[in-house]
C-alpha cells in the first residue's frame, strides 16, 4: 500500500474528519494525520480494517509547548505487510488543572494498545472508555493507589510528603538530631 | 479477586499469591494464580513497582543532563536507551555523526546485545535445572562486561553515547580483545548447543512448552526474539535499517515451522537467541575489519545545548524488541517532552495468556524465557 495512494483515498472520502496532513516533525518519510477528536475512532477502523494498518507501535503523548495547552496524542501504526509507517493525531484543549480527558480506547481497534493506555491514563489523567482496566479497576497502574494527580502534566506539583514521609527535608535543618543522624 | 477461571480439570482449586518479595517471585511484579491441581488455570499480573519517574526526571533537567537517566531506564541494556535518544535528537538537531562513532556504537549495541541473552539463555536454564550451563553462560557474559569496564569504566550503565558521537575512543587492546572474544564465543556456542540444546531433559521441560501463537504475537504487538521464535520476521535492523545496519551483512533468525506444528515454546525462544549471538559475533567481526580512522565526536554537547523546537522518533532493535525514543523539544535548554516505548511493556500483557495451562513445574521456565524488564516496562 502505497502511502500516497491512502492519502489521496482518505482525502476523497473522509476529508471532513481530517484537520491535516503532514509529516511527522522533520521526518518527511512519515506522514501525520491530524483528525478531529470526535472522528478518530472512525479513520483508525478504517486504517485497520480496509487499508490493513493492523500492527500497532505505540501511543506518544505529550503537552504541547504552544501557549494555547493542548494534549497531544498520536498513535503510530504500521501496515503488516509493506511495513509502511503512520502517525495518527489528535489535539485535546486543556482547560483546567487536573482535568480528566476521556477518549475512546484504541485498545477496541489495536489489542496492542492497551499497555499504552494504561501507563499513560495513569501518568496524564486520561480515561480511556472501554479499555476493560479503567472498566473494571479503579486502581492506579503504574503509582500508588492513593497517590493525587497527574505527574506528566506540566502544571503537576509534586507533593510535600506521601504517607507521612516528607519529600526532603525541612528549610533550617543543619545540624545532626540526638542520634547523630541527619544534619 | 476477579479472576477469571476459565477450565476445571481436577476441581482442586487452589490461589498462589507471588509478591514481589515472596519466595518464588519471578521479578518485580505481583503475580496471582489460580491453580487447579498443578495447573494454571488463571492468571492476574500487576506491575509498577519499579516506576521510578524517570520521563519526568528528564523534564527537570537539561539536554546536557538526560543521558544518566536514559541509561538507568533498563541498566543492563543501557547503550540501547542512549542509542535511541542520541538518534532521535541527532534527527531533529541535525547533528552528524562521524563514522568511526557509528562503527563503535554498533560494535558496543551487538555487544551488549551478547550480554542479554547470555543472561537469558542462563536464566532459562537455571529454570530448568541445568546448573553447568548457567555457570558456563554467566562466565562468558563476565568477559564481555569485562571489555566494557576496559572501555569506559562500567560494567552497567556505560553512559558512553552522546549526541554527535561517543564519550571517548576505544581504550588501548579493546579491538583485540574483542576479535580473542569472538573467536572464543564461537566456541562456546558449539559448546551450549552440545550441552543443552539438544539435551533430551531440557527438551522435555521445553520443547512445545508456553507456546505463543503467531496470531497471538500480532494480537499483542509483540516483537523482538519472542516474536521471531514463533514464526514471525520482525527486526527493525532489516526492516527500517539505522546507523549501519544496511551495509552489514547479517541473518534474521527466526524459526519456520511447518504447517500445524505449535511454534515459540521455551525452545524455540532458547535457539533464536542462540543463534542471535553467532549474528552479533559476526557483525562485530564485520565492523572490527573495517574500521576507520578518525573522530569520535565534533560537536561537543555543552550546558546551554539546546534542541530546535520540534518532534522526533527513533525505533531500534532492542535485545527484547522493537525499542523507540519520541522527543519534543520547545527550543529550550530542556526537554518537553521524552517518551521511551519498551517491548517488555508488551510482552507483560501476554503474560496471563501464557501462563494459562502452564504446569507449576513449567512456569518459571517460561517466565524467565520471556526476558521481562520490569525496569524499562515500569520506567
Amino acid at each position: 500500500m502505497e502511502i500516497s495512494q491512502l492519502i489521496t483515498e482518505l482525502q476523497e472520502k473522509y476529508s471532513e474528519h481530517l484537520i491535516e496532513i503532514g509529516s511527522f516533525g522533520n521526518i518527511q518519510e512519515l506522514v501525520c494525520l491530524s483528525v478531529k477528536a470526535e472522528s478518530a475512532p472512525l479513520i483508525m477502523r478504517v486504517l485497520r480494517d480496509q487499508f490493513e494498518f493492523t500492527d500497532f507501535i505505540s501511543l506518544l503523548v505529550a503537552e504541547t509547548p504552544s501557549r494555547e495547552k493542548k494534549l497531544r496524542l498520536s498513535a503510530f501504526i504500521r501496515h503488516q505487510l509493506s511495513g509502511s509507517e503512520l502517525v495518527i493525531r489528535v489535539d485535546h484543549s486543556i482547560t483546567g488543572t487536573d482535568q480528566v480527558f476521556v477518549i475512546p480506547s484504541l485498545s477496541k481497534i489495536w489489542n496492542a494498545a492497551t499497555s499504552f493506555e494504561k501507563e499513560l491514563g495513569d501518568l496524564f489523567g486520561v480515561f480511556f472508555e472501554g479499555n476493560n482496566y479503567f472498566e473494571k479497576s479503579k486502581k492506579r497502574y503504574l503509582l500508588p493507589d492513593n497517590w493525587e494527580g497527574f505527574p506528566l502534566r506540566k502544571d503537576y506539583v509534586f507533593p510535600m510528603e506521601f504517607l507521612d514521609i516528607p519529600h526532603s527535608r525541612p528549610v533550617g535543618q543543619s545540624e545532626p538530631d540526638e542520634h547523630g543522624f541527619g544534619g | 479477586m476477579d479472576l477469571e477461571v476459565n477450565t476445571l480439570k481436577n476441581k482442586q482449586i487452589s490461589r498462589w499469591d507471588l509478591d514481589i518479595f515472596s519466595k518464588g517471585s519471578q521479578g518485580n511484579f505481583s503475580l496471582q494464580l489460580e491453580l487447579d491441581g498443578d495447573s494454571i488455570s488463571a492468571v492476574k499480573a500487576d506491575r509498577g513497582y519499579l516506576h521510578r519517574g524517570i520521563e519526568k526526571c528528564f523534564e527537570k533537567s537539561l539536554w546536557f543532563n538526560v543521558m544518566p537517566y536514559a541509561d538507568r531506564i533498563e541498566s543492563e541494556t543501557s547503550v540501547f536507551n542512549e542509542l535511541a535518544l542520541c538518534l532521535s535528537v541527532e534527527r531533529l538537531a541535525e547533528i552528524e555523526v562521524p563514522l568511526r562513532a557509528q562503527y563503535i556504537r554498533i560494535i558496543v549495541c551487538e555487544l551488549t546485545r551478547m550480554t542479554s541473552h547470555l543472561k537469558c539463555l542462563a536464566k532459562i536454564a537455571k529454570a530448568c535445572g541445568a546448573d553447568t550451563a548457567t555457570h558456563f553462560l554467566m562466565r562468558d557474559r563476565e568477559k564481555i562486561l569485562d571489555l566494557f569496564e576496559l572501555l569506559c569504566g562500567a560494567r552497567f550503565s556505560l553512559n558512553y553515547f552522546r549526541f554527535g558521537g561517543v564519550q571517548s575512543d576505544l581504550s588501548e587492546g579493546f579491538i583485540e580483545r574483542v576479535v580473542d572474544l569472538c573467536d572464543s564465543i564461537r566456541l562456546r556456542l558449539k559448546e551450549y548447543n552440545e550441552l543443552l540444546s539438544y539435551n533430551f531433559p531440557f527438551l522435555e521441560r521445553t520443547a512445545q512448552v508456553g507456546c505463543i501463537s503467531k496470531e497471538n504475537i500480532f494480537k499483542y504487538g509483540i516483537t523482538g526474539p519472542i516474536a521471531r521464535a514463533s514464526g514471525v520476521l520482525s527486526d527493525v535492523r532489516r526492516s527500517r535499517p539505522y546507523s549501519l545496519y544496511n551495509r552489514i551483512d547479517f541473518e534474521v533468525v527466526h524459526h519456520a515451522l511447518p504447517v500445524g506444528i505449535n511454534g515459540g515454546s521455551i525452545h524455540d525462544r532458547f535457539m533464536v537467541r542462540l543463534k542471535e549471538i553467532y549474528q552479533s559475533v559476526s557483525i562485530i567481526s564485520q565492523l572490527v575489519d573495517s574500521l576507520p580512522a578518525g573522530s569520535v565526536k565534533e560537536v561537543l554537547i555543552q550546558q546551554d545545548f539546546c534542541v530546535p523546537e520540534g518532534e522526533s522518533i527513533s525505533l531500534i532493535e532492542s535485545p527484547r524488541g522493537e525499542f523507540g525514543c519520541y522527543i519534543m523539544s520547545d527550543g529550550s535548554t530542556s526537554p518537553q517532552r521524552i517518551q521511551f516505548f519498551t517491548p517488555s511493556s508488551k510482552v507483560f500483557e501476554i503474560l496471563p495468556e501464557v501462563l494459562k495451562n502452564c504446569t507449576l513445574d513449567n512456569f518459571p521456565a517460561v517466565v524467565a524465557s520471556l526476558d521481562l524488564s520490569l525496569a524499562e516496562a515500569d520506567r
